[in-house]
């Protein structure tokens, strides 16, 4: 072949050239050149995956011997062994290195062993020199490409072998193409190893089969830490091209920050084959950078153990102990260390392998922010406590905690407290756990007749507990002061309205103001009742309670005495048990202010109605079968009164004494269509008239009489003198009192701050 | 559907008086009054049982159980037997017997809502201290409104018309709450019917 195959980048060169014409490495003239593909001992690897054929020139496989079929493992294990037979023969002959001419010479040695292995050429001193030089893998296998050149048979047969399979092996063009531009990239002068390396934006796809990727595994190829051990970044392929063109970069002092981001940009799993061939590449081929950074003469043989313990670390094969890794590591942390600069991890305590991802990349950031703040040397409890919101915990949570032992004692009397259930049982000062839902009930039989399930079991006895919660003794335990303190302010209260009611009737009546309108309902009730015939008779029906007995007696008083005045027949009914007593009692009292009256002729008492609204409906549908009997029990609908009367319709009016407004509403929804064009009018407690406004309003109601005013506008009307206006003093002084009491205590709070703002 | 016949018989019980309410046919009505006539007499009847179930079922089971208490039931106990002993012996009529009753009963009711009006009062006054927003400022505002205005103070207000119109735009307000509420219970109620008479709420099935 007459061309001059370059050992460092493989590609042909003039043969008068001494240099190379791509990579600049310095061209053996004469000598018998490198096969292709033959030094790189990954392609190898690849060889036996790829089975690339149709690559290598004819001349050139001719040149090579055939493979042997050996199986994968065997070939690992005589590759494994020759290692170990190579590395035990250099450290025997570590003290008999020859002498390198030329510039070779001022390289350490350990350097040109790494650089005679990669080329996998070695000078001619070297050639002559049987015992290897490297107890690197690297150069051992170069050692084993140049056996049949130089060595020949006798070192290892099993070497022969493995080389000869190495031979055969040739790459694709791209992976061709792609080893060439990496050993380019290698170049002795052009090389900057110190630049940051980022990854390849689109990575070459690995291109080898499965049992070379398993021979790799078995490795662990780990470029990047391999890259950290020995304080490399990876080239990528545009700073490879820069390299080849020359161009000088200002060399930037290794940290972790350059390196942190390609350990995150390549994850482990993304195994570029390109990228370790790189780093080997650089690794062997660059001096000056261990010249620039290792300090040659702080101990050459401490630091080549440390290089051929990287190699072995980048290989990562068995039999290789790790632990070199560590103290090769701290060795470029003491090189880091000479030069801090800030943001690196120099003074990290971490190994940066076993550092995360998010540690090695966020922490230098976070620290930076850190440092910028303000730390105080002391913190001030008193500030610290101003700091604090007061007080302003939720209810839920001030119920919740435990009280300080200076809250008004509480604590002590809590401290012997210990809940009896639950997981906290027996342990002091823990909350008790409350026990909602729980059936604390005897078990109740429902009988086999009643089929209950048991979400209404448990619907029931929850409504039961509360039941029983309700009518159990067990008040809130509230301090006696306090209560004594609630004591006298109700006390007071009764005290003052007493007195305001007692004092009206004489102090106060110069200042009772009269009102000068009548509510039109109240003038609607006494035109229908002067309105009406004296052949009908009114229906008045009692549906209050007694409790309300004082003020329905002021407000149906006039009303009742203006249809007797008119001597109108009367019929009572009641819708409760107790209203037709009640409703009694207030006819015989207002007939006693009537004269020429006679309740026994002109009354009659039909009982009580009862099933509420439904009784009111039976009512409204037919009176007679509602009510057939009388209050002693006597034929109702035969007396004089009621014998002309056989609906609602037929009575002159219907007057509906109640205090509620449910069962004014019912009444009303219920006998109102039944009514026809007769009048229903009502007397009600001052607290109905708002519900009852609606129906006035729309006419279904056509009058009614509310409250204390009512009552007097209808005397007024009737212009009587009665009980209502001599109350109107005590009523009107009551109302007063009690809206300047609100008023005050109202204006209080708004000015008192709240009590937690109080009690801080 | 575990009971069809009760159901059945209660739409069908719901629908003829509906009927009747809009067509008021002699036919219907003599189903739907005996019918109206029977809820009536049955509530009556409930009432009975109530009492007794409290007599029996609550009073005197407590004049078993150990406790203050049992004073207070042998209390209800002796004075309703001596009602219903008198008022089945001398009839409601009496006027003595009702005279008695309702000097009894009147008093004590209208004591408890003495004192309710009391405890109200006490209440208004420690309103703001426990509501302390805008919701209870405004109901402290209305309590105080309408005191003034149903004291009848304000009725030298007639000789003023703006302040007069004021007044009776004030007095309006409860109407319209109380329009919307009978406005929700109409709703409510004819929801409630409709449901049973379409047999989706059965509040007869116990």
């Amino acid at each position: 072949m007459a061309e001059n195959i370059c050992p460092i980048c493989e590609r042909p060169n003039d043969p008068s050239a001494e240099r190379c014409w791509y990579c600049q490495a310095e061209l053996a003239s004469g000598e018998q050149p490198t096969p292709v593909n033959g030094t790189d001992w990954l392609n190898g690897l690849r060889e036996e995956s790829e089975q690339v054929t149709d690559v290598e020139t004819p001349a050139e496989t001719g040149e090579l011997e055939k493979p042997e079929e050996i199986p994968d493992w065997l070939a690992r294990i005589r590759t494994r062994e020759q290692l170990e037979r190579e590395a035990q023969a250099n450290t025997e002959s570590a003290q008999t290195e020859p002498v390198v001419a030329g510039k070779k010479e001022e390289l350490p040695d350990w350097l040109k062993e790494i650089k005679a292995g990669f080329s996998g050429k070695k000078s001619e001193s070297e050639q002559d020199d049987s015992a290897p030089e490297s107890f690197s893998p690297l150069a051992t296998s170069t050692a084993a490409d140049q056996k049949p050149l130089a060595v020949g048979q006798d070192q290892n047969e099993d070497t022969d072998e493995w080389l000869s399979r190495l031979a055969a092996w040739k790459p694709t063009d791209a992976e061709s193409q792609t080893v060439d531009e990496g050993q380019d990239a290698v170049d002795f002068d052009t090389s900057e190893p110190e630049i940051p390396l980022t990854p390849m934006e689109t990575p070459p796809k690995p291109q080898f089969d499965m049992d070379s990727l398993a021979a790799l595994n078995q490795a662990e190829f780990r470029p990047f830490e391999s890259k950290r051990g020995n304080g490399w970044q990876k080239l990528n392929t545009d700073e490879l091209d820069a390299d080849q063109q020359d161009e000088p970069q200002p060399e930037k002092q290794l940290s972790f920050d350059d390196l942190s981001p390609a350990e995150e940009e390549l994850a482990p799993a993304n195994f570029d084959i390109n990228a370790l061939r790189e780093t080997i590449a650089v690794q062997h081929t660059d001096p000056d950078f261990f010249a620039e950074k290792v300090t040659p003469d702080a101990s050459d043989a401490s630091d080549e153990d440390d290089l051929l313990e990287d190699d072995f670390q980048d290989l990562n094969l068995a039999g290789v102990e790790n632990t070199a890794v560590a103290s090769h590591e701290e060795s470029i942390f003491l090189e880091i260390k000479s030069e801090p600069q800030p943001g690196d991890l120099t003074s990290s305590p971490f190994v940066p392998d076993d550092l995360p991802d998010w540690l090695a990349t966020a922490k230098l950031e976070k620290h930076e922010k850190r440092s910028n703040e303000p730390i105080s040397d002391e913190l001030d409890a008193g500030k610290l406590e101003a700091t604090l919101d007061k007080g302003n915990l939720p209810a839920w949570l001030q119920a919740a905690r435990i009280p300080t032992p200076d809250a008004d004692g509480l604590y002590d009397s809590r401290k012997g407290e210990t809940s009896e259930s639950g997981l906290l049982a027996g342990i002091s000062g823990t909350l008790q756990t409350p026990s909602f839902g729980m059936d604390i009930r005897k078990p109740v039989g429902y009988g086999s007749a009643l089929k209950v399930s048991e979400r209404q079991k448990q619907s029931a006895n929850l409504f039961a507990n509360l039941v029983d919660e309700t009518f159990d003794d067990n008040d809130i335990s509230l301090p006696k002061k306090s209560k004594n303190r609630r004591m006298i302010w109700r006390l007071g209260l009764a005290f003052a309205l007493l007195l305001a009611v007692f004092l009206s009737s004489n102090i106060l009546a110069p200042f009772i103001i009269q009102p000068a309108l009548f509510p039109p309902e109240v003038v609607s009730v006494y035109d229908q009742v002067d309105a009406l015939s004296l052949d009908k008779p009114v229906l008045l029906t009692s549906d209050f309670e007694a409790a309300v007995a004082g003020e329905l007696s002021w407000s149906s008083q006039a009303l009742l005495e203006h249809l007797m005045n008119r001597n109108m027949n009367l019929v009572i009914i009641s819708s409760n048990p107790s209203g037709s007593t009640l409703m009694t009692q207030l006819i015989n009292n207002a007939a006693k202010n009537v004269q020429g009256f006679d309740v026994s002729t002109h009354v009659i008492n039909l009982g009580y109605l009862p099933g509420g609204a439904t009784g009111v409906k039976l009512l409204a549908e037919n009176p007679r079968a509602a009510m057939p009997y009388t209050h002693n029990l006597d034929a109702a609908w035969n007396s004089p009164i009621l014998y002309t009367v056989y609906s609602l319709s037929d009575f002159g009016a219907v007057v509906v004494l109640s205090d509620k407004s449910e069962s004014s509403r019912a009444w009303v929804e219920q006998i109102r269509p039944a009514l026809g064009a007769t009048p229903l009018m009502f007397v009600i407690s001052a607290q109905v008239a708002p519900l009852l406004q609606p129906y006035y309003q729309s006419g279904q109601v056509s009058g009614y009489v509310a409250g204390f005013y009512g009552s007097l506008a209808y005397e007024q009307m009737l212009q009587q003198t009665s009980k209502s206006l001599s109350h109107l003093g005590a009523f009107q002084s009551a109302m007063l009192l009690v809206v300047v009491l609100i008023l005050v205590s109202g204006v209080v709070a708004l000015i008192r701050p709240a009590r937690t703002e109080r009690k801080g | 559907m575990k009971s069809p016949l009760s159901m059945l018989v209660a739409v069908l019980s719901g629908l003829l008086v509906l009927a009747g309410y809009f067509f008021p046919f002699p036919a219907l009505i003599a189903i739907r009054t005996p019918m109206l006539d029977w809820a009536v007499t049955l509530a009556g009847i409930a009432g009975l049982v109530a009492i007794i179930n409290l007599m029996v079922g609550v009073h005197l089971k407590r004049l078993r159980e150990p406790g203050s208490k049992r004073f207070f039931s042998i209390v209800v106990i002796i004075s309703f037997l001596m009602v219903a002993v008198f008022g089945f012996y001398l009839g409601p009529a009496d006027q003595k017997f009702q005279r008695v009753v309702t000097a009894i009963q009147t008093p004590i009711e209208t004591s408890l809502m003495a004192l309710l009006a009391i405890t109200l009062t006490y209440s208004s006054l420690k309103m703001l201290q426990r509501q302390r927003n805008w919701m209870g400022f405004v109901f402290f505002l209305s309590v105080i409104l309408f005191l003034v205005i149903n004291s009848g103070i304000l009725a030298f207000s007639a000789e003023i018309p703006v302040l007069q119109d004021l007044l009776s735009g004030f007095h309006q307000i409860p109407a319209a709450g109380a329009r919307g509420i009978l406005l929700g219970i109409a709703l409510g109620s004819l929801a409630a019917g409709v449901r049973i008479l379409i047999g989706s709420d059965k509040p007869y099935s116990g």
